[in-house]
């Protein structure tokens, strides 16, 4: 099908046990998997290979993932996911400002690893890499891009199909990306009514778009709950 | 601002205070030649003045007016009839002859003054020039001096007698004793006895007055020399062989108003021989005494007689001046007043001057010191002389204008013999003196405020430089005593005193010193000064103690708020040891807190580590599993598969959740932020409502509030909310309601969450929220007993309390957090 379908990835872990799973995982799926068992290892084999996505352990014997991974963005920009152990918002927050575009913590669920490699592969080869371009009618956030015209988002380039109310509730997030919006606000903005206690079905709302256009609605990358406070669309895709 | 440069300057100042004392230079100058002139226009009456010729005339005159009426008009009756004995008109008559008011005839001799006219009575008797009436005399002009009954009821401004010295009184033995103001015929005192005085003994007084006096010498004379309460008396005595001694007593005398005496005196010491008082003598009758008469060394019977004692009968004296005087004294009346007048209209015309001059003054001391390039005012040297020498400095210069009066005319009368412009030498004199002293005033007066300005006026003192020294004194002194002091205390007090037992001990002493020391001051009456020092002194040691008790106090306050710092106090102070022990104290608190600290990092990083060591080989399970799961399996294979599928899953939850725990008992993962409890309540079941729809259950909401902001971490008090409403729901029984409210309740926002409990609750609160206690004990259900854990860690850690009540099958979790008010 389509040219990301034997994409070539690198695999970086000390753990060989874990490199030769997500390997197997990943070959099930038809994607062609270069293996690395440490930063120096991972750099050599990028330059050896054509490489379009890197999967990489943040602790690892002589150069670790971070310091690897910076050293790759000075070259490279395919997308790399970051499998980590660690799983505090720190942790995730300096992964992904040092050039990550994705964060998965260990023990990873095989099947949402394997939805973020797709995504991230659609839209490196696909979609280009460029993040946050509004481009005449199109907004486009990371892998979202909204069709005004057509009414249309996509995720990684394939269309989800939202109902009106939904849309509207995206559209809005969408050209306010960042802004944190409250329940009152988007209920006022997609209803055109004022309405008391609206919380619990703005939120009904928010859940079903999140399960149609996160990979793993519980660790959402687009749509964000802002607990106690309200809702919004982070500006970069990929972000928490 | 140029005005206020130009006025800022030294030399404006400068010029300020020296054309100041110019104007009061040229002020005092005129004046001074007008004081001239009005003491000219006086010299013309210098024979009216006080010790002038006419003053002594009236002097004079006066005080023959008063011997006469005293002595003679006093003892007449209402027909002009000497009324005493025949001796005292005898000895009357001999006293007024020697002092020449009586001619050979028995007639009154005042001398004829051409100058004054008198009057003088007693009573109804009166004599007076031509026979002029009292009325006539006293009212005939303003001259007239006139003194009734020892007081002087009008008198002319000029010219003074010496009242003081009119006396006159009689004593039980019959004399009567008369002082004059003023010499009479070369005597100025005189004596008359109702007695025959012929051949009794007498002596001469100060005054050449003869005094007789009986036997036993108790007729008291009075000293001349002094007129004051206490006295010497003296006497003058004749001893066996004739020759004269004198006897001195104590003894005191008085008068009042001139008529009256009081003599007390003493038995004198030596006796002479004297022959028994014959028998027909030795009762003598009501009306007379007997006396002694030395020359026929007999006894002599004397008739009694009272002196009459002028207090009912007044005495009037008027001297007025006569025709030929009168118009010399209106002249002069006349000349006084213009003169007056004059000196009047130059001090208000010199008004203005003064005040120019006053208001310069007061320019310079205002302005004085003010540096111009330090923009402030600064001290000379001369402003660090003692303040208390510029003090006195200026007092005495100041009480100097008053004394160099006289001192100056002295001195410029020494100067008239050697100058012939005597009025120039003495104007430029005084009119230099005067300008320095004032001049030297204000600078003493500008010295002082320029030390105020500067704020180091008491720095100056003289005072405070002593003080300064003396505690100098005082610390060597101590430094070398404390030692020794020490070693006494510590040979005193060698089982350290009992800390509560200090302030009452230093209190008894301070009362007991207190109390000695006033009764003290007391009893010798000392001065209320000293009383004050010592009051000082017990308020400076109070003071002190209360200093100390206060520095204590604070830190205590300081340990409770947590500063474990050390203090220091002075090793005198009450509190010392006190304050020792508590810096062990709170030593032993600061090291006990960090090792708690210590201990609880370090169970952090171990969950840390293990739950990271736990991940890595869990996720090659999952991994592999999940390959497994994908292989070829026979129906049973893939059965167990699963099983391990799902155990794993829900071990990864449980790593997950045990890290979870760690972190927020850690409070090293929380973002606070401001949010609101109400929309928070909202989200979450809006999140959980597949959950809450799968679960068929209901749950009822109840929010009492439209906001409740507080400062927390949304993401924690999410998973809190998640995880009471998680447990309810799986808890609770069939066909019952979950009942959720919010409200608002002491500045908290308290959520709720109630269900009636679906089995027993066989476990206390407490143990429900203790990691890994399940309601159920068999552990047959899915969770792993870490939810209401997590729960209380984390609305711990966001600022809040979480609370479980049990009342039989109803359960209910409180989560209380603190409302914030918003800062925006």
């Amino acid at each position: 099908m389509n040219s990301f379908e034997n994409a070539s990835i690198l695999v970086v872990d000390d753990d060989h046990y874990i490199v030769n799973a997500i390997a197997k995982l990943l070959e099930k799926e038809g994607y062609r998997i270069f293996k690395a068992y440490n930063g120096i290892e991972a750099i050599e084999s990028l330059m050896q290979n054509n490489i379009q996505l890197i999967l990489i352990d943040v602790m690892m014997p002589k150069l670790d993932g971070l310091s690897a991974m910076m050293k790759i963005r000075t070259t490279k920009n395919i997308p790399i996911i970051v499998l980590s152990a660690k799983s505090e918002e720190s942790d995730k927050i300096l992964g992904l400002s040092m050039g990550a575009d994705d964060y998965v913590t260990k023990p990873y669920n095989p099947m949402e690893l394997v939805a973020r490699v797709k995504s991230n592969l659609r839209r490196y080869l696909s979609l280009g890499s460029a993040d946050s371009t509004n481009l005449g009618s199109d907004i486009k956030i990371g892998g979202l891009t909204l069709n005004r015209d057509a009414k249309q988002l996509y995720v990684d380039g394939d269309p989800v199909k939202l109902t009106a109310t939904e849309y509207k509730i995206t559209e809005m997030l969408m050209e306010n990306a960042g802004r944190v919006f409250s329940a009152e606000e988007i209920y006022s903005h997609v209803w055109n009514e004022d309405s008391y206690s609206v919380e619990n079905t703005v939120m009904v709302h928010i859940r079903h778009i999140r399960e149609k256009i996160e990979i793993n609605p519980s660790d959402p990358r687009y749509l964000k709950v802002v607990w106690g406070i309200g809702y919004k669309i982070e500006k970069a895709g990929g972000q928490l | 601002m140029k005005v206020i440069d130009i006025l800022k300057q030294k030399s404006t100042r400068i010029i300020a205070f020296v054309s100041a004392c110019i104007i009061f230079a040229i002020c005092v100058a005129s004046g001074l030649g007008k004081y001239f002139t009005v003491r000219k226009t006086y010299e013309k009456y210098d024979d009216l003045m006080m010790h002038g010729e006419r003053n002594e005339e009236i002097e004079e005159l006066f005080a023959e007016l008063w011997a006469v009426g005293n002595m003679y008009l006093r003892n007449l009756d209402e027909s002009g009839k000497f009324v005493g004995s025949d001796e005292l008109k005898a000895s009357t008559e001999k006293a007024m002859k020697e002092l020449g008011l009586m001619n050979e005839k028995g007639n009154i001799t005042i001398k004829k003054s051409e100058n004054y006219d008198y009057y003088v009575s007693w009573g109804n008797n009166s004599l007076s020039t031509d026979n002029r009436s009292y009325d006539d005399i006293y009212e005939s002009n303003f001259y007239s001096t006139t003194q009734v009954n020892g007081t002087f009821s009008h008198s002319y401004n000029f010219g003074y007698f010496n009242y003081g010295g009119f006396r006159w009184y009689t004593t039980d033995y019959g004399m009567t004793y008369y002082d004059f103001p003023h010499t009479i015929n070369g005597m100025m005192a005189a004596a008359v006895f109702d007695y025959d005085t012929e051949n009794l003994d007498y002596y001469l007084d100060d005054y050449g007055v003869k005094i007789y006096y009986k036997t036993d010498g108790s007729t008291p004379v009075p000293s001349p020399e002094t007129y004051s309460n206490n006295i010497d008396i003296s006497i003058y005595r004749y001893d066996e062989n004739y020759n004269e001694y004198e006897e001195t007593y104590d003894g005191y005398y008085g008068y009042n108003n001139g008529q009256e005496i009081v003599a007390e005196v003493e038995e004198p010491t030596a006796q002479k021989n004297i022959p028994a008082i014959p028998d027909n003598l030795l009762e003598p009758n009501e009306n007379s005494y007997i006396l002694y008469n030395r020359n026929d060394n007999e006894w002599v019977e004397v008739k009694n007689h009272t002196t009459q004692q002028g207090v009912e009968v007044p005495l009037k004296i008027c001297v007025t001046p006569s025709e030929k005087l009168l118009p010399i004294y209106k002249q002069f009346e006349a000349d006084s007043r213009q003169s007056e007048a004059t000196m009047t209209r130059f001090l208000l015309a010199s008004i203005p001057f003064l005040a120019i001059s006053a208001i310069l003054m007061l320019f310079f001391i205002v302005t004085s010191g003010y540096d111009t390039k330090k923009k402030k005012f600064v001290m000379s040297r001369t402003d660090n002389i003692w303040a208390e020498a510029v003090i006195t400095a200026g007092v005495f210069l100041m009480l100097g204008v008053a004394l160099s009066v006289d001192a100056l005319e002295s001195f410029c009368n020494f100067i008239a013999q050697y100058t012939e412009n005597y009025q120039l030498t003495v104007a430029s004199l005084w009119t230099t003196a005067w300008t320095a002293i004032l001049a030297l005033t204000i600078l003493c007066v500008n010295t002082l405020v320029k030390r105020l300005k500067c704020r180091s006026f008491w720095k100056t003192t003289l005072v405070s430089r002593l003080w300064k020294f003396v505690l100098k004194i005082l610390k060597r002194i101590s430094n070398k005593i404390k030692p020794i002091i020490k070693t006494i205390k510590n040979v005193s007090f060698q089982k350290e005193m009992a800390d509560n037992k200090i302030f009452a001990r230093r209190f008894l002493i301070k009362l007991g010193i207190f109390i000695l020391t006033t009764l003290f001051a007391a009893s010798v009456g000392a001065e209320f000064v000293i009383w004050i020092i010592i009051f000082a002194v017990y308020i400076y040691f109070s003071l002190k103690d209360l200093n100390a008790i206060t520095e204590l106090s604070k830190h205590i306050n300081d340990i409770y708020g947590g500063d474990y710092s050390a203090k220091e106090v002075h090793m005198d102070y009450p509190t010392y040891t006190m304050t020792e022990k508590l810096n062990n104290i709170s030593d032993g608190i600061q090291t006990a807190v960090d090792k708690r600290i210590q201990s609880e990092r370090m169970k952090i990083d171990l969950v840390t580590n293990v739950s990271h060591d736990l991940k890595t080989p869990l996720t090659s399970i999952i991994s592999y599993i999940n390959l497994l799961s994908m292989e070829e399996l026979s129906p049973v294979a893939r059965d167990y598969v699963k099983i391990i599928e799902q155990k794993s899953a829900r071990l990864k939850e449980i790593v997950a959740d045990v890290f979870d725990i760690a972190k927020a008992t850690s409070r090293t993962d929380i973002n606070f932020e401001m949010i609101d409890a109400v929309i928070l309540v909202e989200q979450v079941l809006g999140d959980m409502s597949d959950i809450i729809d799968e679960s068929g259950k209901e749950i009822r909401k109840t929010v009492s509030a439209e906001t409740a902001p507080v400062y927390a971490d949304g993401k924690k008090l999410y998973r809190v909310l998640q995880n009471i409403i998680d447990n309810a729901l799986k808890y609770s029984l069939d066909n019952t309601r979950i009942y959720l409210t919010l409200k608002k309740e002491n500045g908290n926002a308290i959520i709720t969450v109630k269900n009636i409990s679906s089995y027993e609750i066989k476990f206390t609160p407490e143990e429900i929220t203790e990691r890994f206690t399940r309601g159920d004990e068999s552990r047959t259900t899915e969770g792993n007993g870490l939810g209401l854990s997590i729960a209380k860690s984390f609305t711990e850690a966001c600022g809040g309390s979480f609370e479980i009540i049990i009342d039989g099958d109803v359960f209910e979790a409180d989560v209380t957090l603190p409302i914030t008010i918003k800062e925006k």
